[in-house]
């Protein structure tokens, strides 16, 4: 059987994780380098990097960090954010990015998807698929973009499907009504998903006790689960939430701590680098 | 700069703030919730983390409930208080003594330990390590009060792990308190990650020592080492916040303590109109949040207006009127540091110009700094009144305490240096 990925997503915006609650910034958590240092330390199994300001102009920064990430992560690094072409797939995964996620762009440019599979390996292309309930919906969902603000008219499953099949390696699932509410996933919208595709599902958003990652995997029939906040909340937080699944049967990697002999090398930065237009 | 519409916050706040559509900040909003909260439900979630704790201490046969790291000052002092009195709790208490301290802080740190009659551990860094780290971390990151940030937040779970007491109880959780870093029902704890990327500004003592050219030992850098990851685990060293359980009000907590337990406060301030806060380090109100002002623009009138504004007890423009009073004077304990480091003036600021942040200062053509705004110029910014708190209508000035033990409480600016213990 295979055994169930946890994986921490950490959301950048201007070069800082923040947290996030129905797709808006609320407070700002700390700097992603050190997040991804104990993530990785504690046990994690995939770490997710997402740029999710509403501004192109961090990108630049937002690439040296994930250059700097990548140093000391030992761990699947997966980022995404402002994907709308090739290029861009290309700077991230020479920064050190060893899958990539597209959500909008892929929804604007559906053959994004086939391109980053034919040149980068299905694998690398991770799908993204933000869902907010709508009764007019076949699924009872539609596909919402640009960070949960705008409809697109595309049914959830419907999309999902025809992201598989332009060869999207795995499709990562969030409802913009449950992200950062800590009531659980919106194991309603990822059991759809996960029954409508063959490829692995990632439940995202919503995470408020370890349960409930559980919850996603048993009852949401996701293949991994993800969380963002809850993890910078609790001394070795992912390694606990690994255990806490283990524990209630659920089949996960071996939980150690991950050690690293190499300089840390933390650099100071001395101000933010504040831009108006957030 | 875009200010906070509510309190008095710069967008550039440390160590991060997030203004909402109402240009409302993450900090005000944070304190707003509170009245949501049911109270009662998350005291009594206290209660039962405590009675776990006590039980299993005692079940060992540990004669410490939990750790409280102390300073003396008005939080810590509540805390005992309340532990000790309403949780009938056996605190080993903890201080990181830091070396800059006044004797207004030593005073009420003795006057704390007596009045609850507690066991106190207290590790004291010698004062040459104190002053090669404050100097080394001013040129490195501009902070001289490094070392001792990183002595309070590591101290206690060294002792956590020798003494084998899991639980450590901290009051409140201040970065959300001023910039609302959590929200209220994250229920955050301490973590060696928080500490590591906010109390220390990214660097583990392992970093320090690793670098080309720096002075610093193993003997200077002992007290920064944190608990190895498997101690933490086996010990299962767990910090809670108080302000996730109760409803933290500082200034109230403060009359209280005053009253009750004698504790002293400031009779004035250089760079704020606070008299309760930071009282046992020289430099914390002083030099050390002038620093900052130097770096950001603003300092410490800036922080205390904020929260005044947020409980209700001054109102925006009453608060703008303290900032711009308190936030640019440079404090008179510049000249102790000064001669502990032997450093003039000019090498700070020579030190400090590359740190300046470029969204509030600029240069001149003649090479003066110019601060590009303040919130002066924000106290009729379109939305204000929309999102004004009323005023609390038992809001009064700070009491101080009485000047019968004023001995310790010399005015500002007439300590000429530190007293080590």
């Amino acid at each position: 059987m295979t055994k169930h990925r946890l994986i921490a997503t950490l959301l950048v915006n201007n070069g800082n994780v923040v947290q996030t609650r129905k797709f808006k910034r609320t407070n700002m958590v700390g700097s992603a380098f050190t997040a991804v240092d104990f993530f990785n330390g504690w046990t994690v199994d995939e770490i997710v990097v997402l740029e999710i300001s509403n501004s192109l102009s961090f990108t630049s920064r937002f690439i040296d960090i994930v250059h700097n990430l990548s140093r000391r992560c030992f761990v699947p690094l997966t980022v995404g954010g402002k994907i709308v072409d090739l290029e861009i797939v290309r700077i991230y995964t020479r920064a050190g990015a060893d899958k990539v996620v597209i959500n909008t762009g892929a929804v604007q440019n559906p053959n994004l998807i086939t391109e980053v599979a034919e040149n980068f390996g299905s694998q690398c292309a991770v799908v993204s698929i933000d869902g907010m309930r709508n009764p007019a919906m076949q699924s009872g969902y539609e596909v919402y973009i640009d960070n949960g603000r705008k409809p697109t008219g595309l049914d959830l499953l419907t999309w999902a499907r025809k992201a598989t099949e332009l060869g999207a390696g795995e499709l990562m699932v969030n409802s913009v009504e449950f992200d950062g509410d800590k009531r659980g996933y919106d194991l309603d919208l990822v059991r759809q998903v996960s029954g409508a595709v063959n490829v692995p599902v990632i439940a995202m958003g919503g995470v408020g006790r370890w349960q409930d990652l559980v919850d996603g995997i048993k009852q949401g029939n996701a293949d991994a689960v993800s969380a963002g906040n809850i993890f910078h909340y609790t001394e070795h937080s992912t390694k606990k939430a690994k255990e806490f699944m283990a524990d209630a049967g659920v089949s996960v990697r071996y939980s150690a701590f991950y050690k690293i002999n190499m300089p840390r090398r933390p650099a100071y930065e001395p101000y933010l680098h504040h831009n108006s237009n957030l | 700069m875009e200010y906070c519409k509510r309190c008095v916050y710069p967008a550039n706040a440390r160590p991060g703030i997030v203004f909402d559509d109402e240009g409302v900040c993450s900090g005000c909003r944070l304190i707003e919730s509170r009245p949501e909260i049911d109270w009662t439900s998350r005291e009594k979630i206290l209660h039962d983390i405590l009675t776990e704790y006590k039980m299993k201490q005692r079940e060992k046969g540990n004669p410490y409930d939990c750790i409280i790291p102390v300073s003396g000052g008005k939080d810590s002092t509540f805390q005992v208080w309340l532990l000790r009195t309403k949780y009938q709790m056996n605190p080993l208490l903890v201080t990181y003594n830091h070396t800059f301290n006044t004797p207004l802080g030593l005073r009420n740190l003795t006057n704390l330990v007596e009045k609850m009659d507690c066991n106190l551990l207290r590790y004291t860094t010698a004062p040459g390590s104190a002053r090669r780290l404050a100097r080394y971390m001013l040129e490195k990151v501009g902070d001289i009060t490094w070392h001792y940030h990183a002595g309070i937040m590591t101290f206690p779970s060294q002792v956590a792990v020798k003494y084998d007491i899991p639980l450590v109880v901290w009051g409140e959780e201040g970065f959300s308190e001023l910039v609302g870093m959590h929200n209220q029902d994250d229920f955050v704890e301490f973590t060696k990650k928080k500490r590591q990327e906010h109390s220390m500004r990214g660097f583990e003592p392992e970093d320090l020592l690793h670098e080309a050219g720096s002075p610093l030992t193993t003997y200077d850098l002992a007290p920064f080492y944190y608990p190895s990851e498997e101690d933490l685990e086996r010990v299962a060293v767990r910090g809670i916040y108080l302000s996730n359980f109760i409803s933290w009000n500082a200034r109230q907590q403060t009359e209280f303590i005053i009253k009750e337990l004698d504790f002293e406060t400031a009779q004035t301030r250089e760079r704020t109109f606070n008299l309760y806060d930071k009282l046992d380090d020289l430099h914390a109100n002083g030099l050390h949040d002038y620093l900052k002002f130097l770096k950001f623009g603003y300092g410490r009138a800036t922080d205390d207006a904020a929260t005044e504004i947020r409980h209700g007890r001054m109102t925006r423009e009453e608060g703008i009127a303290m900032v711009l009073k308190y936030d640019h004077v440079r404090p008179s304990d510049t000249d102790v540091f000064l001669k502990a480091v032997d450093m003039t003036d000019e090498e700070i600021f020579k030190i400090i110009e590359p740190m300046r942040d470029p969204s509030i200062w600029s240069r001149g053509d003649d090479g003066t700094w110019i601060r590009k705004d303040n919130i002066g110029n924000h106290v009729t910014d379109s939305g204000v009144d929309k999102v004004r708190r009323p005023l609390k209508e038992d809001s009064h000035p700070f009491i101080n305490s009485p000047e019968k033990v004023s001995a310790h409480c010399q005015p500002s600016g007439q300590q000429k240096e530190y007293v080590l213990m």
